[in-house]
């Protein structure tokens, strides 16, 4: 079953594999990005990143789809990993039984973003995203790591207004 | 002699090199890529490709020493070097990267340096407990 569903635009790295595949026992990681799938080199580079106790996939978001609805009946902690919330609202047009949850972790500070927290920056469509996403009665919070206090999409939508 | 090129999170690549001089004296060709809180992927790869490119340039042999597999200075070396015919270490620590300064100088053979940088690295990771140590000897005069 997917345990969590993520967004964090520098994908598998420290933080990851250290602190979020241990809390939630990940066993297999399913990495969603067009960019990173269609790159021969960073698509090698992503699926070196994983262990044998955590493998990596990275897909397309159309390769995605298969794959991502065998991780929702399998009995395996599966983390399924985004760069963007955009990605998400897309996967869950095609997939409704996605869990009600998104994630949102790590987004570096690029031009035009905002920063929600410290060390998570969204650009307006990412924002505009959530909110859909907020509609469809989907909960979105920011929290790099689950010891740090969670932040919900409701304490700081007026930023994005 | 061998290049050492040293990418890690944050100031650790710095503080890493500050400890192998503190032992060995000043280094030559020995390069640090701190990774900082902003920078990417990208940025990093091109800054460590930019390093291995002077390399690859004279013939020299080179290795990248990251601090932990899977993470994004390695995944940026990965990256950055995917072009090239070198090696990446994973799990830098003291005892690897003084490993590689002491036996560059005279060993020409790059998979016995990387192999024997990893070798010392894992050897020198234990845990010891206090009162064991000093007990021991206790216990034979008794």
């Amino acid at each position: 079953m997917i345990v969590l569903a993520r967004c964090d635009d520098r994908l598998i790295h420290g933080q990851c594999m250290t602190v979020i595949v241990q809390e939630y026992d990940i066993r297999s990681i399913i990495i969603v990005d067009n960019e990173t799938a269609e790159n021969p080199i960073l698509r090698v580079v992503f699926e070196t990143a994983g262990t044998n106790s955590a493998p990596v996939a990275v897909c397309t978001a159309f390769e995605a789809l298969s794959r991502i609805s065998e991780a929702m009946i399998s009995p395996v902690n599966v983390l399924l990993l985004m760069k963007s919330p955009e990605t998400y609202l897309r996967l869950l047009g095609d997939l409704p039984g996605l869990p009600k949850e998104l994630n949102i972790g790590p987004m570096s500070k690029r031009p035009g973003t905002i920063s929600v927290t410290r060390a998570i920056h969204l650009l307006p469509k990412e924002a505009e995203a959530v909110h859909r996403m907020d509609e469809m009665g989907i909960r979105v919070y920011f929290r790099q790591v689950p010891t740090e206090k969670t932040v919900e999409w409701a304490q700081i939508q007026k930023k994005f207004e | 002699m061998l290049g050492i090129i040293v990418a890690t999170h944050s100031n650790l690549a710095r503080g890493l090199r500050e400890a192998v001089e503190m032992i060995d004296g000043p280094q030559e060709y020995f390069d640090v890529v701190p990774f900082c809180e902003g920078e990417d992927i990208t940025f990093l790869a091109e800054r460590i490709r930019t390093i291995a490119a002077a390399y690859e340039e004279h013939g020299e042999p080179y290795v990248v020493v990251t601090d932990m597999f899977g993470a994004t200075p390695f995944n940026a070396a990965l990256a950055g070097l995917s072009a090239y015919n070198t090696g990446i270490l994973a799990g830098a620590n003291l005892s690897m990267l003084m490993e590689l300064v002491t036996q560059r100088q005279s060993c020409n053979d790059y998979k016995e340096l990387l192999n024997g940088a990893v070798d010392a690295a894992l050897q020198n990771i234990c845990s010891v407990m206090v009162r064991d140590v000093f007990s021991a000897g206790k216990e034979e005069e008794v």
